[in-house]
């Protein structure tokens, strides 16, 4: 028996009304004979009950237990470092502007991952902003957001 | 003009500087993608794809094509010198090829899969040349209610075919469909799942979800699971890297029997290059006169295998090209980039754009020489460019895909997204429910719906439209029997076993 098939089964269960009663909300049928927004959904909601109910079953009908699917300790926290620097680079864009808030990212988790590897770790969070400024701004033309000090 | 004039022309287009180079960046990145574990073609695809957004759409596609048939190629050196495949094709090439390179015989492991590859990619390509026009032709014949079974198939070929659960593959495909809605419905302008969240309003672009669950992904999933590369100590030069004439005995039929073996199962719906290599593997060592060799290094199972992967990708080319319709995850995710070019994949796309698609079947030829200079020559030059440490890489990747997510739509609305997309695709992986068929539906969803409400307005509401054809009612019967068929298949063999245990 696997519980993490089950559980799974349980959410996309949940989902799957969820859907059906949106679609339901956004009309079925828009005229006779004419399918409305909530057509594909609708069957979509009862296509993921169906898929729930197949993963329901394979989880409690499986001979195999469940396998120690989330990391240990230390995956988890490389895992939580990792995603941390990743929302903080996000959060950064707006304020630092996207050039400084990827060298800072660089810089950051490098630093954490790299540990003493110092003049690789300031190449690279020094050369990217660099390469990406020439990559994105000068040959593709594209606008990249600004922070406060201009760039 | 005929098909040896319009490959001249592609010639003309693939050979300018601007498009050579645009090639060989795409098979270099590719080799490297390929041979780094936990980054697979998709991805590279995926996280490439928004520098290709200000380039002309030829130069585009013949960098993705690069990074694609590239990948295949690059998986092979880390299976034989680490014992990690690069890609999931190189699952077998990892099998017995590590164990040639722990005896010694890397190079030749390496090379005889650099041969194998050229020589059926090449084949492959002569296969997509001449097979593409002739279905090209046949897509003009399909209207809405075709078009949708064809659809239909394509999604019934992936639960039908997969390799994990057929439930989670149904899940995932269901899912990739439901974002797909996401928006303003493209027939009545009713918003769906938007929650009042304006950002939403214009759906969610498949790039975002394709960057998010390929390139954060894996990302997470590598970074937790801390992949360490360590190299077998081989002899690489040019004078160590060539076969024995025994050995390229042993290699020539796994070669051919793979080429034809990748290039059927590559032009399925689904199956793509992971499953034409399982099955080369399977069929070599059947055929084998001495299959207890097989597990322990046997050159025949890497030659097939790398063989059938490689041609697997230009057979996945004939139903993009011709359907629109991705053979694997990595032909998924270019056919959202068409879309994003103003391309439309599909009979028309040969008639409309030649320049375009003799340009990438060219440039494909082109490619493949490079590749066989690349993986013979410069193994030791990747082998040293592996040696990076793995978390600044990771980070790099991070880095494009957010770009890649903002220079979609200028939004950081787009890269909160992709992030959200990305621990979906952790999760996924996580809970063993596959990813690829979700960016599938994610890419097909929208036209799939699009044909499916015409064809039943047509009909007014009736189902009975989508067996009214020949060619409907053909591809109704096919999305049957692939969907029952294994089942069938198993209940039969479930019967026979039980038959045998009471007889006996």
């Amino acid at each position: 028996m696997r519980n993490t098939d089950r559980i799974s089964a349980l959410v996309l269960l949940a989902g799957a009304g969820f859907v059906g009663i949106e679609a339901w909300r956004l009309n079925i049928w828009s005229g006779p004979g004419v399918p409305g927004a909530g057509f594909l959904p609708f069957l979509l909601a009862i296509a993921l009950v169906v898929g729930a109910i197949g993963v329901f079953l394979e989880g409690t009908l499986s001979g195999t237990g469940d396998t120690k699917w989330f990391a240990d300790r230390e995956s988890a926290l490389r895992l939580a470092v990792l995603m941390c620097c990743i929302a903080a680079l996000v959060a950064a864009i707006q304020p630092l502007g996207m050039l400084m808030a990827v060298g800072l990212f660089l810089l950051v988790f490098l630093a954490i991952t790299l540990r003493g590897q110092w003049l690789a770790i300031l190449f690279i969070a020094g050369a990217t902003p660099v390469c990406l400024h020439l990559i994105f701004e000068r040959w593709l033309k594209f606008t990249l957001p600004r922070g406060f000090l201009g760039f | 003009m005929d098909t040896y004039e319009m490959l001249l022309r592609g010639f003309g287009v693939a050979l300018t500087p601007a498009n050579l180079l645009f090639g060989a960046i795409g098979c270099i990145f590719g080799t490297f993608i390929g041979a780094m574990p936990g980054i697979g073609a998709p991805t590279g695809i995926a996280v490439l794809l928004p520098l290709t957004f200000g380039m002309d759409p030829t130069g585009g596609i013949i960098m993705l094509a690069g990074i694609y048939y590239g990948s295949m190629y690059g998986g092979t050196i880390s299976s034989v010198l680490v014992n990690v495949p690069g890609e999931s094709a190189s699952v077998m090439t990892a099998l017995e090829g590590h164990r040639m390179a722990l005896r010694g015989r890397a190079g030749a492991a390496l090379t005889v899969s650099a041969a194998g590859s050229f020589i059926a990619g090449t084949i492959g390509v002569v296969g997509l040349m001449l097979l593409a026009a002739p279905v090209a032709a046949f897509g003009l014949k399909f209207g809405p209610a075709e078009q949708f079974t064809l659809f239909l198939f394509a999604f019934t070929s992936l639960v039908g075919f997969a390799s994990e659960s057929r439930s989670k593959t149904l899940v995932a495909i269901v899912l990739g469909l439901l974002i797909a809605t996401v928006g303003n419905d493209p027939l009545s302008g009713r918003s769906r799942f938007t929650f009042g969240n304006i950002d939403l309003l214009g759906g969610i672009d498949f790039v975002t979800v394709a960057v998010g669950i390929f390139g954060i992904g894996e990302v997470l999933l590598a970074f937790e699971q801390n992949y360490r590369m360590e190299f077998v100590e081989s002899r690489l030069g040019l004078r160590d890297v060539f076969p024995t004439a025994k050995e390229w005995a042993a290699s020539f039929w796994p070669i051919v029997r793979g080429t034809v073996i990748g290039f059927m199962v590559g032009i399925l719906p689904a199956a793509g290059a992971t499953v034409a290599a399982f099955l080369s593997y399977g069929v070599e060592k059947q055929l084998s006169r001495e299959p207890e060799r097989f597990g322990k290094g046997a050159i025949e199972g890497v030659a097939g295998p790398e063989a059938a992967n490689n041609s697997a990708t230009a057979g996945a080319m004939v139903p993009l090209l011709t359907l629109g319709i991705p053979g694997s995850a990595s032909t998924a995710v270019m056919l959202g980039a068409f879309m994003i070019w103003g391309l439309r994949p599909g009979p028309l796309l040969f008639s409309k754009n030649p320049d375009f698609v003799w340009g990438l079947i060219a440039s494909m030829y082109v490619g493949n020489v490079l590749l066989l200079i690349l993986n013979i020559g410069f193994i030791p030059a990747f082998v040293k460019m592996l040696r990076v440490p793995f978390s600044a890489l990771m980070a790099l990747v991070v880095v494009f895909c957010v770009m890649g997510a903002y220079t979609l739509g200028g939004s950081l609305f787009d890269i909160w997204v992709m992030v959200g997309f990305g621990v979906l695709g952790y999760a996924m992986k996580k809970l063993d429910f596959p990813q690829a068929p979700l960016v599938f539906a994610v890419v097909l969803g929208p036209l799939a719906e699009v044909t499916f409400r015409q064809a039943l307005t047509m009909s007014q509401g009736s189902a009975a439209i989508f067996l009214a054809s020949p060619i409907a009612g053909t591809l109704v019967a096919g999305a049957f029997l692939v969907l029952a068929g294994p089942l069938l298949w198993g209940l039969l063999r479930k019967m026979r076993a039980s038959g045998g245990v009471d007889g006996g």
